[in-house]
C-alpha cells in the first residue's frame, strides 16, 4: 500500500489552471522526486498536500486516510514533515528552540502545566531537549545548539531546517529544493545527510530539486512537470533520455 | 528631591497601567500582525467584571455566608474576572477576527474599533450611564516616608503588575505555548505546518491579553475607584501608542514603553504646566519615533511573509 | 428649538419655563427673545443665555458670581492667603470657574496669591503629579470646580498623596453621587451651591417635605430653581393684572413686570433682576456632614 496516495488532483488560482490531473504513489521508504521548469507548479502541489491550499478537486490519502479539507497541523501530525524552498528559520530563534518548537506537537501537558510549571512539564520539557539534541546530532549541527540561526553559515541553516522537519517524526518527508543555493560543498553534505535520513529512519522522501545530478543520483522515481501537468514519470535514466523532458524543461543543455 | 521621588512612584503605578495594556496589544499584533482596536474596551469590560465580581464577593461576605477579609476577595477578584474576561477576548477572537484573517488589512482593524463600540454600549446599555464605584476591598494606608508619600495600594499595584509581567515573560520564553508564539510571531506559514494549530495559539494569545487587561482594569479600578464605559478609549490609545514605542509585538519592549510613557506623562506635568502636559509628553515620544522608527525593540525590517 | 418656535408660534405661550441646561437654553433664548417672548431658565449658568436679551431670565446666580463667592468665604472661614486650583482644561464650565476663581482671589490676596493652577483633561483619571505640585507649592486650599466623578478621584487620591488641608468645590458637586462615588474622603468638605437640602428652614422647608411626600426623594437644586422660577412668573403674572388675549401685548407686560420684581423671596433665597435678566441672589456655602449629607453652612451674599 502506497503512504501516500494522489488521484487526479486539480486546483485552479482564480481562473487560472495551476495543477492538472496529478497522481502520485510513494511507498514507504522510497524517494520521489518532483523536476520541472520554474513556475511549473511544484511548490504548489507540495501546498495542496500540506494543506496550505485546498485542492479544487481529487483526492489525498496520507497512511491510508483521507486528508484533503484538513487543517494543515492536522495533516503535518499525520506524519507529514516539510522543507522550504525559502529557508523558513525563526530569526530571533536559538538553533535548539527551533528543533524543540517543532516536537512540541508530540507533548501534552497543558496549560495548568505551562502556568505553573508541574513535573509533568519538567519531565517533557526536558525529553524534547534530548531529543532534539540527538537530531541536531545527526545534521552535523550540534555544536551550534545554542547560537541564533542568523549566526550560522548557509549549508548549517539548511541543516537546521532539516532537523526541525525530522522533529514531528514524520513517515513522509518534504524537500523543496533542499540545496537551493549551496556550494558544491555544502551539496555533497546535504546529499550525505538526506541519505542518512533515508538510511537510519527510513523515511519516504518527495523532493523538487532544480539540480539534476542530484535528483538523477537520489531519487527511484522522478516526474517532470511543465504547466501544471506530469508530462513524464520514470527512473532516472527513463527521464533522463525522454525527448520530451529534454524539450520541454531541458531546452538545449545537455545532461551530464 | 522627594518631590521628584514622589513623582518617581506616582510614574511607577501609572506606568503599570500603560504597560499591562500594552502588553494585550503587542501579543495579538505579533501573532497576528494586527491590532486589536477593542483592547481598550476589554481592559474596560475587564474592570466592569472585576467590579461586578468584587461587588458580589463583599456581598457574599457581608451576609456571613463566607466571611472573607479584603485582600482575599482582592485576590479571588482578580482570579475570577481574569478568566471571565479571557472569554471576552477569546470570543471577540472568533466572532471579529478569525473570519477577517485573510481580509484586507483595513477590514480587520475597523472590526476591533467596532467590537469596542459594540461593548461601550453594551455596557451602557446593561448598567446605565451613571458611573460606578470600585468597592474598598482594602482599606488604604498612607506612609509618609522622609516626605514622600507611598499607600500600600500603590505598592500592591506595582508589585502586582511586575509579577504579571514577569509571569507572561516566562510563560513566552519557557513553554511551548510562548514558544509556538514567539514562532508565529516570525513566521505564520511554517507553525502549522509542524503540527501546532494556529487557531488554538491566536485564541490563546487573545485570552491572555484578556486576562491581563482585566489586572489592569481591577487594579485600575483599586487605584481610581470611578469606572465609566468610556474609560478605555483615550487610555487604550495611550497604551497603543506604547505598544508601538515598544516594538510592535515586542513583550519587552511594551513593558518598558509603558512605563516609560508614564514617566514622561508624569514627569513632564511636574516640569512645565499641566495643560501642556500630553503636547509635550507626546511630543517627546513622537521625537523617539522619528529616530527610532521600529520602536525600542522592533524587527527593522519586514521578514516576515503571510499565507 | 424646534419645540420653542412651536410652542411661541402655534401653541401661543404666554411664557415660557426652561429649559435648564445651558446647552438648551442658550439657543432656546434666542428664539424666545426674537419673537418677543419672556422665557426664564431656572439652571442655566452660561452668561450668554440672557446676554443682550430682554426677554430672557434666569432663576440662579451665573458661573462668574461663583468665583468670587468662594474666594470671600475661604478668606473669612480660615483667613488662609494661598490657594490652589485644579481644573478640567477641557471643560467649558471647570474652566471658566477656575478663571473667576483665580481672578477674584487675586484680587483679595494679591497677584501670585494662587501659589498652583494645575489643570487636566476630561477623562483623566490620574491626578498624581498635579497634586504633588500642589502639596509642594505651600497652597493652603484647593479648589476644584469639578464634577462628581473627578472629585471623588481628586479628594481620595489628594489624600493619599498627604493632603490635610481643606478642598473646597462648586454646585457641580452638589449631585447625590459625589458622596456615593468619593466616600468618607469627601466628609467636612465644603462646596458653594444655589440652596441646600438638609439644615434648611421656614418656606424652604416646607418646599422640601411637601416635595418629598410627593415624588418620595429629597429636590435637588434644579428642583428647587424650577419652583422659584414658577413663582416668579405667577408674580409677574398676577401683576400685569388681566390677561387681554391680545399675546403680543400680555407678553411684553409679563417681561415688563418680571423684570421689575424686587427681593422676590425665594426658597433659594432672595432675588432682583439686574439689567440682564440674571438675579442677584445668594449663594449657599454647603457642608459635606460626617454622615454624607449637605448641609447648610451659611449663606454668602455678593
Amino acid at each position: 500500500m502506497a503512504l501516500l496516495e494522489i488521484r487526479h488532483m486539480t486546483h485552479y488560482f482564480g481562473g487560472l489552471r495551476a495543477v492538472h490531473d496529478y497522481n502520485l504513489d510513494v511507498a514507504p521508504g522510497q524517494v520521489r522526486g518532483l523536476i520541472g521548469p520554474n513556475g511549473a507548479g511544484k511548490t504548489t502541489i507540495f501546498n495542496l498536500i500540506t494543506g496550505i491550499h485546498r485542492p479544487s478537486e481529487g483526492r489525498i490519502e496520507l497512511d491510508g486516510e483521507e486528508i484533503v479539507g484538513r487543517q494543515p497541523h492536522e495533516i503535518a501530525a499525520r506524519g507529514l514533515g516539510r522543507t522550504f524552498q525559502d529557508l523558513r528559520l525563526w530569526r530571533h530563534m536559538s538553533v535548539l528552540d527551533h528543533v524543540k518548537m517543532a516536537r512540541y506537537s508530540k507533548i501534552g501537558y497543558g496549560l495548568v502545566g505551562a502556568f505553573f510549571g508541574t513535573p509533568r512539564r519538567n519531565r517533557e520539557e526536558a525529553q524534547i531537549e534530548e531529543k532534539a539534541r540527538e537530531l541536531l546530532e545527526m545534521m552535523n549541527v550540534s555544536h551550534l545548539a545554542d547560537q541564533p540561526v542568523p549566526n550560522l553559515p548557509y549549508g548549517a541553516q539548511r541543516r537546521v531546517e532539516m532537523a526541525r522537519a525530522l522533529a514531528t517524526e514524520p513517515k513522509i518527508l518534504f524537500l523543496d529544493e533542499p540545496t537551493a543555493g549551496m556550494n558544491p560543498e555544502e551539496l555533497i553534505q546535504m546529499m550525505g545527510i538526506i541519505r542518512t535520513v533515508r538510511e537510519k529512519l527510513g523515511l519516504a522522501i518527495f523532493l523538487i530539486e532544480h539540480r539534476l545530478k542530484m535528483v538523477m543520483e537520489l531519487c527511484e522515481i522522478i516526474q517532470t512537470l511543465v504547466f501544471g501537468e506530469v508530462i513524464a514519470e520514470g527512473p532516472p535514466d527513463e527521464i533522463k533520455n525522454n525527448p520530451a523532458v529534454i524539450e520541454a524543461y531541458l531546452g538545449k543543455e545537455i545532461v551530464e | 528631591m522627594v518631590f521628584f521621588f514622589q513623582n518617581l512612584i506616582n510614574a511607577l503605578q501609572w506606568g503599570s497601567f500603560y504597560a499591562m495594556i500594552a502588553l494585550g496589544y503587542s501579543m495579538v499584533y505579533s501573532i497576528l500582525m494586527l491590532f486589536n482596536f477593542a483592547h481598550g474596551d476589554i481592559f474596560m469590560v475587564g474592570a466592569y467584571i472585576g467590579f461586578g465580581v468584587a461587588t458580589g464577593l463583599v456581598a457574599l461576605s457581608a451576609s456571613g455566608f463566607l466571611a472573607l477579609p479584603g485582600w482575599m476577595i482582592l485576590v479571588l477578584t482578580i482570579l475570577l474576572s481574569m478568566f471571565l474576561t479571557s472569554f471576552v477576548g477569546m470570543i471577540v477572537e472568533r466572532v471579529g477576527y478569525r473570519p477577517l484573517r485573510d481580509a484586507p488589512r483595513a477590514s480587520a482593524a475597523i472590526t476591533g474599533l467596532m467590537i469596542g463600540i459594540m461593548l461601550e454600549t453594551g455596557n451602557l446599555i446593561l448598567l446605565g450611564a451613571r458611573r460606578v464605584s470600585f468597592p474598598p476591598l482594602i482599606e488604604s494606608v498612607t506612609y509618609n516616608v522622609g516626605g514622600v508619600f507611598v499607600t500600600n495600594k500603590k505598592i500592591m499595584i506595582v508589585l502586582v503588575s511586575l509579577s504579571f509581567m514577569l509571569a507572561l515573560h516566562l510563560f513566552v520564553q519557557k513553554t511551548r505555548y510562548g514558544m509556538a508564539m514567539r514562532a508565529m510571531a516570525f513566521d505564520y506559514v511554517v507553525v502549522p505546518l509542524l503540527g501546532i494549530p494556529i487557531n488554538t495559539i491566536a485564541r490563546l494569545t487573545f485570552a491572555i491579553g484578556s486576562a491581563l487587561a482585566a489586572v489592569a482594569g481591577i487594579l485600575f479600578g483599586v487605584a481610581y475607584p470611578v469606572l465609566d464605559p468610556y474609560m478605555g478609549i483615550v487610555f487604550g490609545w495611550k497604551a497603543f501608542v506604547a505598544a508601538i514605542l515598544g516594538g510592535r509585538g515586542s513583550i519587552m519592549g511594551a513593558t518598558l514603553a509603558g512605563f516609560l510613557m508614564g514617566f514622561i506623562e508624569i514627569f513632564v506635568a511636574m516640569v512645565f504646566p499641566s495643560t501642556l502636559r500630553d503636547l509635550i509628553a507626546y511630543s517627546i515620544i513622537l521625537l523617539i519615533l522619528v529616530f527610532r522608527p521600529h520602536g525600542f525593540f522592533g524587527e527593522p525590517y519586514s521578514a516576515r511573509l503571510r499565507l | 428649538m424646534k419645540v420653542n418656535t412651536k410652542m411661541i408660534t402655534e401653541d401661543e405661550v404666554l411664557v415660557i419655563v426652561g429649559p435648564q441646561s445651558s446647552k438648551q437654553a442658550v439657543p432656546a433664548g434666542d428664539v424666545a427673545d426674537n419673537y418677543a417672548t419672556p422665557m426664564i431658565s431656572p439652571w442655566s449658568t452660561n452668561p450668554d443665555t440672557t446676554k443682550d436679551r430682554p426677554y430672557v431670565f434666569r432663576g440662579c446666580f451665573l458661573d462668574p458670581f461663583q468665583g468670587p463667592v468662594v474666594a470671600n468665604f475661604i478668606t473669612n472661614e480660615f483667613g488662609y492667603t494661598k490657594a490652589a486650583v485644579l481644573y478640567d482644561v477641557a471643560s467649558d464650565y471647570p474652566k471658566g470657574l477656575a478663571e473667576f476663581f483665580k481672578e477674584a482671589w487675586e484680587k483679595i490676596h494679591g497677584e501670585g496669591s494662587v501659589v498652583a493652577y494645575e489643570s487636566f483633561t476630561t477623562k483623566d483619571a490620574d491626578f498624581s503629579s498635579q497634586l504633588t505640585k500642589i502639596n509642594q507649592s505651600g497652597a493652603e486650599v484647593l479648589f476644584t470646580p469639578q464634577y462628581y466623578n473627578e472629585v471623588a478621584l481628586i479628594v481620595q487620591q489628594a489624600k493619599e498623596l498627604g493632603w490635610t488641608k481643606p478642598i473646597v468645590g462648586s454646585d457641580s458637586w452638589g449631585s447625590a453621587e459625589t458622596v456615593a462615588l468619593c466616600g468618607e474622603a469627601c466628609y467636612g468638605l465644603f462646596f458653594s451651591t444655589h440652596y441646600a437640602a438638609a439644615g434648611a428652614t421656614g418656606k424652604t422647608k416646607a418646599f422640601i417635605d411637601r416635595y418629598k411626600e410627593k415624588y418620595d426623594y429629597t429636590p435637588d437644586d434644579v428642583a428647587a430653581l424650577t419652583w422659584d422660577s414658577l413663582g416668579i412668573v405667577e408674580t409677574a403674572v398676577k401683576k400685569c393684572g388681566k390677561i387681554t388675549g391680545k399675546i403680543e401685548k400680555d407678553r411684553k407686560c409679563v417681561r415688563d413686570a418680571m423684570a421689575k420684581i424686587e427681593k422676590y423671596a425665594g426658597i433659594t433665597g432672595q432675588m432682583t433682576f439686574t439689567e440682564e435678566g440674571d438675579p442677584i441672589k445668594c449663594a449657599v456655602i454647603v457642608k459635606i456632614s460626617d454622615k454624607g449629607e449637605y448641609e447648610f453652612y451659611k449663606s454668602v451674599c455678593p
